[in-house]
């Protein structure tokens, strides 16, 4: 595997383990969200705080659009 | 390079919340151009660039300020970010909550600075981006 390739499949890692942390919290609590269905909730994921921002969908799945990583 | 009309008024949403707490940040769009403009296929980094004497930020210099939003044909949502480094604007990020950014130039959208997840957020020094 290229640098690319494992920068490309760490960055999937990084993703895929923010989703499972946000879903997770979709399902047992309600996220707040504005009137376009887009949240944006502070997340510890891996020990990183994380500001994730996404959209819960109609049928109660969640869409992850950024996250950046913030001090705590 | 000057600003997209979408960039213009991503700023402007953007400084009408925060307008009291950061004055600067008007002054200095008033006189910033665009350095860079990058398209990926999620979104863009418009990098600004400012006079080396324009006003600057004193205090709180390295944030980022989340989360104006646009809805799109269909209601395809759009979001943006607005970075300060040293006190001066640096980057403005747009993404997307869909597949894809929908096109490089779009200008059929509303856009609006939503108070309930619109934040001011101090940034680390390892700054992560999904796409």
């Amino acid at each position: 595997m290229d640098q690319n390739s494992e920068e490309r499949a760490a960055r999937v890692r990084a993703y895929n383990a923010v989703v499972a942390v946000v879903e997770s919290a979709a399902y047992s609590k309600t996220l707040p969200t504005n009137e376009i269905g887009v949240f944006g909730e502070f997340f510890v994921v891996g020990g990183t705080k994380l500001y994730v921002t996404g959209r819960l969908r109609p049928a109660g799945n969640v869409t992850v659009a950024n996250f950046w990583a913030v001090p705590d | 390079m000057e600003f997209s009309k979408l960039e213009r008024d991503v700023l402007d949403a953007f400084l009408d919340e925060n307008d009291e707490r950061y004055p600067q940040l008007r002054s200095q769009v008033a006189v910033a151009s665009v350095k860079s403009r990058d398209f990926t296929s999620h979104g863009f980094f418009t990098k600004l660039e400012l006079p080396l004497d324009s006003q600057r930020i004193p205090r709180d210099s390295r944030f980022f300020i989340a989360l104006v939003c646009a809805v799109f044909e269909g209601g395809a949502a759009l979001g943006f970010a607005l970075f300060v480094e040293d006190g001066r604007l640096e980057t403005i990020e747009g993404f997307t909550y869909e597949r894809g950014w929908p096109r490089q130039d779009i200008c059929d959208y509303k856009l609006s600075y939503h108070r309930s997840t619109g934040k001011v957020i101090a940034l680390d020094y390892a700054t992560q981006i999904v796409h």
